[in-house]
C-alpha cells in the first residue's frame, strides 16, 4: 500500500483544482500543492501573494526576520515590507512589519505615506533588484533618490515602476525662496520630462531659467537674446500663468536618467509683488505608447458667420453625427498623425455652456478657456466662434502644451471662421499643427526666421509645422519621433 | 506696378483638400508679403510688414482689397491697423461701408476685421463710422464693434455703447460693451 501511494505521487498525484493535498506530489502535474490545495503552479511571484516568491512553478513561503537586510520586496517574508532606509544603503532596505500606508502606486508626498518607505515620483513604489521582482506591467528601474524638499541629489535605488502610460508629480517649492532651484528624477526607461510650472496670476510671466541636464550639461539658460533662444539645446520661454517645458524636444537631446537641475522664476509685467503660489509638476512618459485622445470642447457656435459652410450648428451632440466633422475633419486627422504612427485613441465631445465671455478668444484670455480642461488624458481641442485678431485660425497654450488639465497650458483653440472659406480638411491640418504644438514641435520655420531644433525638418511649406495657412501636413523622421515621446500620448 | 495688378491668383485652390499639401498656396508678385500675410496664429509685425512691402502701404491695402485668397485678405485688412496712417484709416473706413451690410460668410469676417483695425488706428474719427454697427444683425460683428470703440479711447463712444448697453440681448456683446464702457466713459 505505501509503495502504491509513493508511486502515485511520483507520477502526479492526479488530484485535479481544488482538491486537497498534502504535498506537490499528490497534484496533477500541471498544479501546486498551496495551503493544503491544488492550485494552478504559479508563473510570477505575483501568483503567490504576500511574502512568498515562485520558483519553478511553486510557491515558498520567505522566510525573514524584522530588521533583515533586503533588496527587493521578495526578499521579505508575510507581514513584512522591504523598507528603504532613510539613508541609501546597499542593500538599499530592511525586512518591516507592513503598516496600513499606501501601497505601490498610490500618490503619495514622503516617504512616511507608504508602506515600502519609498515614495518616489508622487507615488508609492516597492524595492527590487531584477524586472521579474515586479508585477506584470512594472520593471524594476533605477531612482534617483532627493531629499524631502527637492532641492539635492542623494543618489539612486531601485523599484517597480509601469512600463505603460505615464507618471505625473509635483515638486515641493519653499514660498520663501523667490528662485528655487529644483531637483528632478528621472528614472531609467522614461522616455520624455514635461515640467509645468504654474503661478496664480496671469500678469506675471513663470519658467525655467536654467536646466541641467544629470551629468551636468547646460539645456537651457533664460535666453537674452534671439540667438540665446535659438541656442538653447532646449526650447523654452516663461509665460504669463504658466509655461511648459519639454525634454526631449529635438532627437539629437536625449533624455537622461538622473536629477536634472531646473531653476525657477517668476517675473512680473505689472507692478506689484511676486506671487509665490507657484506649482511644479513633472509628467514623465514611461512606455512607447502612442494613441492620441482628442477632447473636443464647443463653445456657443449657434448663428455663427459661417453656419452655411458649416453645415449647422455645431455642439458635442450635433458634432459625433456631422458629416464634414466626422467623415472629412475626424478622417483627415487621423491620416495625418497615422503619418508619424500616432493612432487617433478616443475622441469625446463636450459643450462649453455659460461663458460668453470666451466667445472670441484672445491672447489673453486662451487660457481662462483652456483651463476649463477636464479630461486627464490626449488632447482638448476648443472649438470657439473666432480668434482675435481676426483672421487667425489657432491659439494654442504653448509649446509644448500641457499634458494635464486644468491649467492654463492645457489645449488649443480652433476659430470656425476659417470654414467660411475652407474646408473640413483644411481645418483638420490647422488642427493637426495646434496638436503637434501642444505635443512639442515647434514651427518648422519661425516668423523671424529662426526654425526648429530637430536637424532633419527642413523650414519648407510642405511640413505640418509651417507657420502658413497654405502648408502641408508632412512630418520628418525626426519631428515624428520627437511627437511621439509626448506624455499626452498613451 | 501696384501688387494687385501682377497677383497671379490661385485662391481657387480655397477649399480644396489632402495630401501632403492641404491647399495651394496663392502666389503673388510679392510673395514675401502674402507669406507675411499667411501664418495662422500670429499676425505679421509692423517691422516685417514694412520689410516685405518696402514702406509701401498701399500694396498691403491693395492685397487686403484684391481677389487673392480670402485667409490672406483677412489678414491683411486687420493688419492695416498696425500703421496709424491716413492711408490705411481710408481704406479701412471705404472697407467698412462697403460691407455694412454683410450678414455673414466671408464678406462679414472682412468686415469684422476691418472694424477691429479701424479701432486700433481711428481714434476719435472712428466712432461715427463704427457705432452704427452696434446695431447689427451679427452678434460678432456688434461684440468686435463694442470692443474696437473701447479700443479707441474716443469719449465720443461712450453714449452709442451706453445706448446699446440697456437693449444688448446676447451676452457675448454684453460683455465686450461692458468692457468698452469701463474703457471709454468718464
Amino acid at each position: 500500500m505505501g509503495l502504491a501511494l509513493a508511486l502515485a505521487a511520483c507520477s502526479g498525484g492526479g488530484r485535479g483544482l481544488g482538491e486537497h493535498c498534502a504535498t506537490v506530489s499528490d497534484c496533477d502535474d500541471d498544479l501546486q500543492c498551496l495551503d493544503h490545495t491544488c492550485v494552478p503552479r504559479c508563473r510570477h511571484h505575483v501568483d503567490c501573494g504576500d511574502g512568498m516568491r515562485c520558483n519553478d512553478g511553486a510557491c515558498h513561503i520567505v522566510d525573514s526576520q524584522v530588521g533583515d537586510e533586503c533588496d527587493s520586496e521578495l526578499d521579505c517574508g508575510p507581514g513584512q515590507t522591504c523598507r528603504l532606509a532613510p539613508a541609501l544603503s546597499n542593500p538599499p532596505g530592511t525586512c518591516q512589519l507592513q503598516t496600513q500606508a499606501g501601497i505601490p502606486g498610490d500618490t503619495c508626498i514622503v516617504d512616511g505615506d507608504c508602506r515600502s518607505g519609498a515614495c518616489a515620483l508622487g507615488h508609492c513604489v516597492e524595492l527590487c533588484s531584477v524586472d521579474d521582482d515586479c508585477a506584470r506591467g512594472r520593471a524594476c528601474a533605477g531612482i534617483p533618490r532627493l531629499t524631502a524638499d527637492a532641492t539635492a541629489f542623494v543618489g539612486h535605488f531601485e523599484a517597480c515602476l509601469p512600463t505603460t502610460g505615464s507618471i505625473a508629480f509635483e515638486l515641493p517649492l519653499d514660498p520663501d525662496v523667490r528662485e528655487p532651484e529644483l531637483k528632478i528624477p528621472v528614472p531609467e526607461h522614461a522616455l520624455s520630462m514635461v515640467v509645468v510650472t504654474e503661478v496664480d496670476s496671469k500678469t506675471q510671466l513663470i519658467g525655467a531659467t536654467r536646466l541641467l541636464s544629470p551629468s551636468g550639461r547646460t539645456l537651457y539658460q533664460l535666453p537674452q537674446t534671439r540667438e540665446d533662444f535659438y541656442g538653447n539645446l532646449i526650447r523654452h520661454e516663461p509665460l504669463p500663468g504658466a509655461s511648459v517645458l519639454k525634454v526631449p524636444s529635438s532627437p539629437t537631446v536625449a533624455l537622461e536618467p538622473g536629477a536634472y537641475t531646473l531653476r525657477l522664476s517668476v517675473f512680473r509685467l505689472e507692478p506689484g509683488p511676486i506671487s509665490t503660489n507657484r506649482h511644479v509638476k513633472v509628467i514623465e512618459k514611461l512606455g512607447p505608447g502612442a494613441i492620441l485622445d482628442l477632447h473636443f470642447y464647443f463653445g456657443d457656435l449657434t448663428a455663427h458667420p459661417c453656419r452655411d459652410q458649416i453645415g449647422g450648428d455645431l455642439n458635442a451632440t450635433t458634432a459625433p453625427q456631422h458629416a464634414g466633422f466626422r467623415d472629412q475633419f475626424i478622417v483627415e486627422l487621423r491620416t495625418i498623425f497615422a503619418r508619424a504612427n500616432v493612432e487617433l485613441g478616443g475622441v469625446t465631445f463636450h459643450d462649453v455652456a455659460g461663458h460668453p465671455e470666451l466667445d472670441t478668444v484672445t491672447n489673453d484670455n486662451a487660457g481662462r478657456l483652456f483651463a476649463l480642461s477636464t479630461q486627464p488624458t490626449g488632447v482638448s481641442v476648443f472649438f470657439v466662434r473666432s480668434i482675435s485678431p481676426a483672421g487667425l485660425q489657432i491659439l494654442t497654450g504653448g509649446t509644448p502644451g500641457a499634458p494635464l488639465p486644468g491649467t492654463s497650458a492645457s489645449g488649443v483653440a480652433i476659430s470656425l471662421d476659417a470654414l467660411c472659406y475652407r474646408s473640413w480638411p483644411h481645418v483638420a491640418r490647422q488642427t493637426a499643427h495646434a496638436v503637434a504644438r501642444h505635443l512639442g514641435l515647434f514651427r518648422n520655420k519661425e516668423a523671424d526666421g529662426g526654425e526648429d531644433p530637430i536637424p532633419d525638418s527642413a523650414p519648407f511649406t510642405d511640413n505640418l509645422m509651417h507657420y502658413s495657412e497654405f502648408g502641408g501636413t508632412s512630418l520628418s523622421t525626426g519631428q515624428s519621433e520627437i511627437l511621439r515621446t509626448s506624455p499626452v500620448l498613451r | 506696378m501696384k501688387l494687385r495688378l501682377s497677383i497671379v491668383l490661385l485662391a481657387a485652390a480655397a477649399g480644396t483638400t489632402a495630401g501632403q499639401s492641404v491647399e495651394v498656396a496663392p502666389r503673388a508678385a510679392s510673395p514675401a508679403a502674402v507669406d507675411a500675410l499667411s501664418a495662422i496664429d500670429f499676425l505679421p509685425t509692423t517691422a516685417t510688414l514694412t520689410t516685405v512691402l518696402q514702406g509701401n502701404l498701399q500694396t498691403l491695402v491693395d492685397i487686403a482689397e484684391s481677389d487673392i485668397d480670402p485667409g490672406v485678405r483677412l489678414r491683411a485688412y486687420r493688419s492695416l491697423g498696425l500703421f496709424d496712417t491716413d492711408v490705411t484709416r481710408a481704406a479701412l473706413v471705404t472697407t467698412i461701408d462697403g460691407y455694412r451690410t454683410a450678414r455673414e460668410g466671408t464678406e462679414l469676417l472682412h468686415l469684422i476685421a476691418a472694424v477691429e483695425a479701424l479701432g486700433q488706428v481711428g481714434r476719435d474719427s472712428a466712432v461715427p463710422v463704427l457705432a452704427p454697427l452696434l446695431d447689427a444683425e451679427s452678434r460678432d460683428l456688434r461684440a468686435t464693434t463694442a470692443r474696437a470703440l473701447g479700443v479707441t479711447k474716443a469719449g465720443a463712444a461712450c453714449a452709442p455703447l451706453r445706448a446699446r448697453q440697456s437693449q444688448e440681448p446676447t451676452g457675448q456683446v454684453r460683455i465686450a460693451i461692458d468692457t468698452a464702457i469701463a474703457s471709454v466713459c468718464p
